[in-house]
């Protein structure tokens, strides 16, 4: 399949702080992708860089075939993007924002309003466009801004955690909109929301420190934990000390932890979790719990130590 | 409404607060009031254009997160610093237009629509010049308080150290030799000779002409350092 963004070897670096090393990825026309990764782990940076808000010191990056060192403005035509940040006009009306954005783009003064006009109606804000964005609520403002990324009818949507700040119905609306979107365009986005990376992405990439920790499908992801399972085990009361030392000192429990009441942990083989099950039976056990690894804790292994 | 009031206010109290006191002090061949006319209009114009530049920069660049909002779309460095550049020099424009017909009104003098024609040829520039230096200066200057800071050593140099107020023969000669020398004080002067009827020189109009083109190029060359980090 063809390839509609392609990073090779891509680093930046911030005063002294690398926030990008030699990231290579490509996300292919067409399919979703979304970027995971903890507060600074460089999602947002890899977006800026992608519309040209920041350059890169090293590598290449290409969207559509195009360099977008070299071809910045073209780039800029083709994408549209949301950032993390409000930064509406406040000086314009939510009307002209969109409109203003659209003619920026190329579109002709009738389009622009049409397509305003259109985007608002999709996104129920059509009573708030003559009104100046600062008047309106932060959910409204971030549907506005979502609009603006796709107001000149993008070929690449780039969007910097776009239900950030939404209430529920607002996030269905957005959503629904890419749903419809997804089968004639590429979207990248990044979310601290796992689950919905998981049921909106084709592919899914971890960052960690500036690079891909790992990145493939859902079902690729889950098939490298190995049949990782999750295990929670409630207690009536907090268990001693020297149950968890104990529980130290078993083969093949992974990551074990209390919470409050309850003990988590994983394993790869029940016969495992039954010794722990034998030990913990001893104390006043109330709940036990097992589910498969999903995309969170493999998020959590990857960014915090690992599993083993 | 709130700026035509200001372009109002402005010419009228540099005359109001400058102008008539000093017509008191100094005294020249030609009567004062209209001598310090040409001053008027360039301080006027001038600080506008700057004002409005060096505000319109800083609020893009630093107060609305405007800058990443522009960046994003397939416009150009240089394109966003016209835009800035241009504001600042219609509006100082029309500042001019106003302080010529308030001066003419004030001063009971008569200029003919060849006269206002030059004039406007020779503050054209000079009020280019200082949109560009407040759009360059807007770049940098984050702070409320360097900003009125930077307007006020503006405001001093235009109105009392390049011969708009101030005669220049009341100032040292060694800071005479050295102004004379400045494009913006031989705008000024040619200001002054066309209400005189005297002659006039295009060379300062030249030069800050071609100052500007290098002002704009510099901004521009430093935008692609500081807009896309």
């Amino acid at each position: 399949m063809e390839a509609s963004i392609t990073l090779k070897a891509v680093g930046k670096t911030f005063k002294n702080n690398i926030l990008l090393a030699d990231l290579s990825f490509g996300v292919e026309k067409g399919s979703t992708f979304v970027l995971l990764g903890e507060n600074g782990a460089g999602k947002s940076v890899v977006l800026k860089l992608l519309v040209g808000l920041i350059e890169k010191d090293a590598g290449k990056a290409y969207i559509q075939g195009k360099d977008i060192s070299t071809r910045g403005e073209e780039i800029r035509s083709l994408t549209g993007y949301m950032p993390q940040s409000l930064d509406l006009d406040n000086e314009l009306t939510v009307l002209e924002n969109l409109e203003i954005f659209g003619r920026l783009h190329g579109l002709s003064a009738t389009d622009a309003n049409k397509n305003s006009l259109e985007w608002a109606e999709r996104l129920d804000f059509g009573i708030n466009l003559n009104q100046a964005p600062d008047t309106l609520s932060n959910g409204n403002k971030r549907l506005v801004q979502f609009a603006r990324a796709l107001v000149h009818d993008p070929e690449v949507i780039i969007l910097d955690e776009p239900t950030t700040g939404l209430d529920p119905h607002s996030r269905t609306k957005v959503w629904d909109v890419l749903d419809k979107l997804h089968q004639h365009k590429t979207i990248i986005f990044t979310t601290q929301n796992f689950a919905e990376a998981e049921r909106y992405a084709d592919r899914i990439a971890i960052l960690h420190h500036g690079n891909i920790k790992m990145d493939g499908t859902l079902e690729r992801l889950i098939e490298t934990t190995h049949g990782l399972t999750r295990y929670r085990i409630s207690f009536s009361e907090r268990p001693p000390a020297e149950f968890m030392d104990k529980l130290k000192t078993f083969p093949r429990i992974l990551r074990p932890q209390v919470k409050g009441l309850e003990l988590e942990f994983y394993s790869r083989e029940r016969k495992h979790f039954f010794k722990v099950l034998e030990l913990a039976l001893k104390y006043d056990l109330e709940d036990i719990d097992t589910s498969l690894c999903r995309l969170h804790d493999l998020f959590v292994g990857l960014t915090d130590g690992g599993f083993e | 409404m709130s700026l035509l009031v200001i372009l109002t206010m402005l010419p009228m109290l540099l005359h109001l607060f400058l102008s008539i006191p000093l017509s008191n002090i100094i005294t020249l061949d030609l009567r004062y009031l209209n001598w310090a006319a040409p001053g008027i209009w360039a301080t006027s114009s001038g600080l506008l254009a700057f004002c409005v530049a060096i505000l319109r920069m800083k609020k893009i660049k630093y107060d609305s997160g405007e800058l990443d909002a522009l960046l994003k779309t397939p416009l150009r460095n240089g394109e966003i610093i016209f835009s800035v550049i241009i504001i600042g020099t219609i509006l100082g424009f029309i500042q001019a237009l106003i302080s010529i017909a308030l001066t003419v009104l004030l001063n009971n003098e008569y200029l003919g629509f060849w006269q206002i024609l030059l004039i406007l040829l020779q503050l054209i520039p000079l009020i280019n010049f200082y949109a560009v230096l407040g759009a360059l200066l807007g770049i940098f200057v984050k702070d409320g308080i360097v900003l009125v800071s930077t307007i006020l050593l503006i405001f001093l140099l235009l109105s009392l150290s390049i011969g708009s107020f101030l005669p220049l023969a009341d100032f040292p000669a060694n800071y005479v030799n050295v102004v004379n020398k400045f494009p913006l004080t031989e705008i000024i002067e040619s200001c002054q000779m066309i209400i005189q009827n005297g002659t006039i020189t295009y060379v300062g109009t030249f030069l800050t002409f071609l100052i500007n083109i290098f002002l704009v190029l510099l901004t521009i060359a430093i935008s692609y350092k500081t807009f896309r980090k």
